[in-house]
């Protein structure tokens, strides 16, 4: 009680301040180490706070042949995922939710059994399969495992189900085809829920690592995280390009995230709180 | 009414179809994709994985039949045992501490101050970065030459550690990573969680005479029970499917002091290209974490019946 | 032959409920037909099998003369009402009204025309631009309406649309909806549980309960005779009065009380349900015509309607608590007065009178019937006797 009268703010920024500067204090040094020279950090030991700044750790990177095409790399795989995602899994959802088929229910409950099923045991069939359609060492294989995701079904599915079904019967009535409704009236309604799986889709995709280190071998083929942690190996010396390069690889995520923060967080819990 | 003519004469094949395929036939085209990419790379190879794991594969000659002796072989592996271990460690203090200074962490933001929304960014954006960043980033923070924590020890007058390059610490400080990169994840859940506690409950309680640490225990963590065990579950499936963070830090160094399950049967699988013995151990693996999964549900389906 | 013909229409759900059993009509061109019911009696699932988002179990449906039992809703060429109005809550009124024509390729400045003639008919020329959530219930009602006119369809089916605005609303769209239909003669049906909608709308009304209708016809014959006794029991506010009698010796006996009647020798000695309309009594005087059949009642409550009064007394006979009336009554509390009226054996009855102050409470009066508001039925199977003077002067 007399700390808090006599602090001009309330005493639990003492405790939430130092732990959240802890949680941030790796970032900063990421940003500033990529930009000291290698001689800063190849003293010992090395300096914390730099005197001069030197940009040769972003040439390297930026300058290079590797990471911007590791990014470009990364940016495809993201985009076309997401995008297929966005459209198979509302598809899927809808259908789901919506249209009476035969199997339906037991089809339904098949997918959502798949998302126990751990990577481990399908991925080195997948990796056969992916060999057998010649997609290893390919973006290929790395988007059509991911084309849809029973999560993002699963998501789809409930969203539809909880929308209002006299909204999507008026525009039956009005003219619209079964994909009509979809396009026309529940998809633009599914925005919210679709700004979700686009989310999360990106997420996992942008920063997948296994997958990609299984299925490709050659460096041009690389996506940021195969590529970085490569780099790393090959260049442990040269630090300020190796955190540049971490922190290219983290900046998309970070931007899309301090963009859309609400909607990041609301897909990051709507899973585990909602059930 | 032109347009109902055709309709007239296709109605008795309708009829048909529709005895056989349900009302929606279309539907079968909105879930076509799904039910290829997610059935057919999923549940297709759960059953070739299984096939595989009792043959000998290298994954490009044609293999052959070998019985249980994959089976038998895993039971009998010795580094697959030191894995199993590192991975029993690993899980056995990630899990509690994560659960544990998540929750804590959580209480702690749940009130309005200013500065509180930087303060949960903050805490959350390790987690929203590729785990391959996060090895990567302390990769060099421990380094041990030109690592700025050895060189905080430095200045300290502290003698300097090996760190990742340690046997004997590695496996701890790859948990210190996984923590600082994980709990803000437990934070936001918890922080969801709580704005779904009756603050009436809080209120009759306080009303009661409890005091603020009574309430906590006897009200709010109770009323917290399900988001934990939900959160027991994923962080254990997490755990003991580590993989990324070990490849971006030690890759199983140093003297193999890091290699986990899943990193172990990675480099039975595509590095030594053990195709069947991989997919045998995989799949005892899987089926704990079936189970558990199943434990999961199990309990939400009690929830619900029993609220 | 424009207009709609349902024949033999059988809806069984998925869990085997029947929703439908075997309905027929033939609704003609520009008629308002109403379907109207107790809650589940099938109603809404008649109406969505003819705009087709139902399957029809069995049965074929008539659109303009086609067949159109398997055709999808766009394909139809009609337009429904919803009880929620199920407007599109991401697009404006103008786009909301527009939706149907763009999706049949109408030009686009026709659809201009269209629109804004149809939004200033209908007052909304001002809300155009408005997202469906910044309306009033009474707006988007209006709103709902529109979106259906526009299109100008072969049929327009409306689902209770009137059943979520507040009562006086809802009194006055009634009378702006059957002005509409003077101006836009449209074959037209409209779904209700509320028999005042629909026997003021309705050109034919179709009573159904459990799925069967039971009476099809205009609102006059449906008052004046009633097929059976839930017709009976369901059309009329206040209500049918409805007792348990015995016809004999030329007249019909209930309680102490005996009326009688010319023609009703020809029904012989049996037990039937007597119904008395509410507005078929008046006060015994020298106005009344004298060969009207007499009662003798306590009054134990009077409410004054203005330019009416309702008289509320009970006769010592048993009231009628057939499954049949309880369902016409309605739910809760027509059973939970089921019980309390078999405790005291009598039946409440209500008499209209068009006069103010006809009586007292307390006071005992006398009480003329119009016979031809007087009405028997079966207790077995519900059907109405007729006899012979009863068809003459109703006819
Ligand atoms: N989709 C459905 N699946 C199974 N049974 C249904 C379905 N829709 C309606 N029913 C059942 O069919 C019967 C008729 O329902 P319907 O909706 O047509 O009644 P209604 O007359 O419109 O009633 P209300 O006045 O309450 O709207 C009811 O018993 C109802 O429970
Ligand atoms: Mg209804």
């Amino acid at each position: 009680m007399s700390l808090r009268r006599r602090l001009p703010f309330s005493p639990w920024h003492l405790a939430l301040a130092p732990i959240a500067i802890l949680f941030a204090l790796p970032f900063a040094w990421m940003v500033i180490s990529s930009l000291m020279s290698t001689a800063q950090i190849n003293r010992f030991p090395p300096t914390i706070i730099p005197g001069s700044l030197h940009l040769e750790g972003w040439e390297t990177v930026l300058g290079g042949a590797e990471f911007p095409r590791w990014f470009l790399n990364s940016t495809i795989v993201a985009v076309v995922t997401v995008i297929s995602n966005l459209i198979f899994c509302s598809m899927a959802g809808y259908a789901f939710a919506r249209l009476k088929f035969r199997g339906s229910t037991a089809i339904f409950l098949l997918i959502l059994a798949t998302l126990i099923i751990p990577f481990q045991i399908t991925m080195i069939p997948t990796f056969i399969v992916m060999h057998d359609l010649h997609l290893s060492d390919t973006l290929g294989a790395l988007i059509v495992p991911n084309l849809v995701t029973p999560f993002g079904v699963f998501l789809m599915r409930q969203f539809f189900l909880n929308l209002p079904i006299e909204v999507e019967e008026a525009a039956r009535i009005d003219g619209c085809s079964r994909f009509g409704v979809l396009l026309h009236v529940a998809t633009p309604l599914a925005k919210p829920a679709l700004a979700t799986l686009a989310a999360l889709t990106f997420l996992v995709s942008w920063n997948e690592l296994f997958w990609p280190l299984i299925v490709i071998n050659t460096d041009s083929t690389f996506t940021l995280p195969v590529g970085l942690t490569t780099f790393q190996g090959a260049h442990s010396i040269d630090w300020p390009a190796v955190m540049a390069g971490n922190a290219l690889t983290a900046l998309p995520v970070v931007v899309a995230f301090l963009l859309t923060q609400r909607t990041f967080i609301a897909s990051l819990t709507s899973s585990a709180v909602k059930g | 009414m032109e347009a109902l003519a055709p309709a007239l004469a296709t109605a008795p094949r309708r009829r048909l179809r529709e005895r056989l395929l349900g009302e929606h036939p279309t539907a079968w085209a909105f879930i076509a994709p799904a039910v290829v990419i997610i059935l057919g790379l999923t549940i297709v190879p759960v059953v070739w994985s299984l096939l595989l794991s009792f043959r000998s594969s290298d994954l490009i000659s044609p293999s052959h039949s070998v019985g249980l002796a994959n089976y038998k072989a895993l039971v009998h592996d010795p580094a697959l045992g030191a894995a199993v271990k590192h991975t029993l460690i690993f899980t056995v203090l990630y899990v509690p501490l994560s659960i544990a200074a998540g929750l804590g962490l959580a209480l702690a933001l749940d009130r309005r101050i200013r500065l509180i929304g930087l303060y949960r960014t903050l805490i959350l954006i390790p987690f929203i970065v590729a785990t391959a960043v996060q090895g990567v980033l302390f990769s060099f923070i421990f380094d041990q030459r030109f690592g700025v924590v050895n060189s905080l020890l430095q200045k300290l007058g502290l003698p300097t550690q090996g760190f990742l390059g340690d046997p004997g610490q590695a496996l701890y400080i790859i948990i210190l990573i996984a923590l600082w990169g994980s709990i803000g994840f437990c934070v936001i859940i918890y922080l969801a969680a709580l704005q779904d506690v009756p603050k009436e409950l809080k209120e009759a309680a306080a009303v009661d005479g409890a005091t603020r640490w009574e309430v906590l225990r006897h009200v709010t963590i109770p009323q917290l029970a399900p988001i934990t065990v939900f959160l027991l579950v994923w962080q254990t499936l997490f755990a003991l499917q580590l993989f990324d963070l070990v490849y971006a830090t030690t890759r199983g160094g140093p003297l193999e002091s890091t290699v986990v399950i899943v990193y172990y049967i990675y480099l039975q699988a595509f590095q030594l290209f053990h195709a069947g013995y991989a997919a045998a151990i995989a799949y005892v693996v899987a089926l704990v974490l079936i189970g558990l999964s199943a434990l999961q549900i199990v309990y939400r389906r009690w929830r619900v019946a029993h609220p | 032959m424009p207009g709609v013909t349902l024949e033999r229409i059988t809806k069984v759900y998925g869990g085997g409920v029947k929703a439908v059993d075997d309905v027929s009509m033939a609704i003609g061109d520009a008629e308002y037909m109403v379907l109207v019911g107790p809650s589940g009696c099938g109603k809404s699932t008649l109406l969505r099998m003819v705009a087709g988002l139902e399957k029809v179990t069995a049965g074929r449906i008539l659109i303009g003369g086609d067949d159109a039992t398997d055709l999808e809703p766009r394909d139809r060429d009609i337009a429904m009402v919803f009880q929620s109005y199920a407007l599109y809550p991401h697009k404006t009124v103008r786009e909301n009204l527009a939706f149907g024509l763009r999706r049949r390729r109408v030009p686009s400045d026709e659809i201009r025309t269209k629109v804004d003639a149809m939004g200033a008919m209908l007052g909304l020329a001002e809300l155009m631009d408005r997202k469906p959530a910044a309306l009033s219930g009474g707006q988007r009602q209006r709103v709902a309406m529109g979106r259906a006119l526009v299109r100008e369809p072969r049929v327009f089916l409306l689902d209770e649309p009137l059943s979520n605005l507040d009562a006086k609303l809802r009194t006055s769209m009634r009378g702006e909806l059957a002005r509409l239909h003077e101006r836009l003669p449209t074959t037209t049906i409209y779904v209700t549980h509320d028999q005042v909608e629909a026997m003021t709308l309705g050109s034919r009304v179709a009573v159904m309960r459990d799925g069967v209708v039971q009476q099809c016809d205009s609102p006059q014959v449906l008052f004046d005779r009633p097929a059976n006794l839930f017709v009976g029991a369901f059309i009329g506010a206040p209500a049918m009065n409805l007792v348990e009698a015995r016809v004999g010796g030329g007249a019909i006996h209930f309680g102490s009380h005996a009326l009688g009647a010319p023609g009703l020798e020809e029904l012989g000695d049996r037990r039937l349900v007597l119904g008395l309309r509410p507005t078929c009594f008046a006060l015994a005087d020298e106005r009344c015509d004298p060969r009207w059949p007499r009662l003798s009642a306590e009054v134990d409550v009077v409410e004054e309607l203005g330019a009416e009064s309702n008289l509320l007394f009970t006769v010592d006979a048993p009231p009628v608590l057939s499954d049949a009336v309880r369902e016409a009554i309605g739910g809760e509390s027509g059973s939970d007065e089921g019980r309390l009226l078999a405790d005291d054996r009598r039946a409440r009855f209500t008499a209209q009178i068009a006069e103010r102050r006809a009586a007292r409470a307390g006071e005992r009066v006398e009480l003329a019937m119009d016979p031809t508001q007087l009405h028997l039925f079966d207790p077995a199977s519900g059907e109405a006797v007729e006899w012979s003077w009863s068809l003459v002067h109703t006819a």
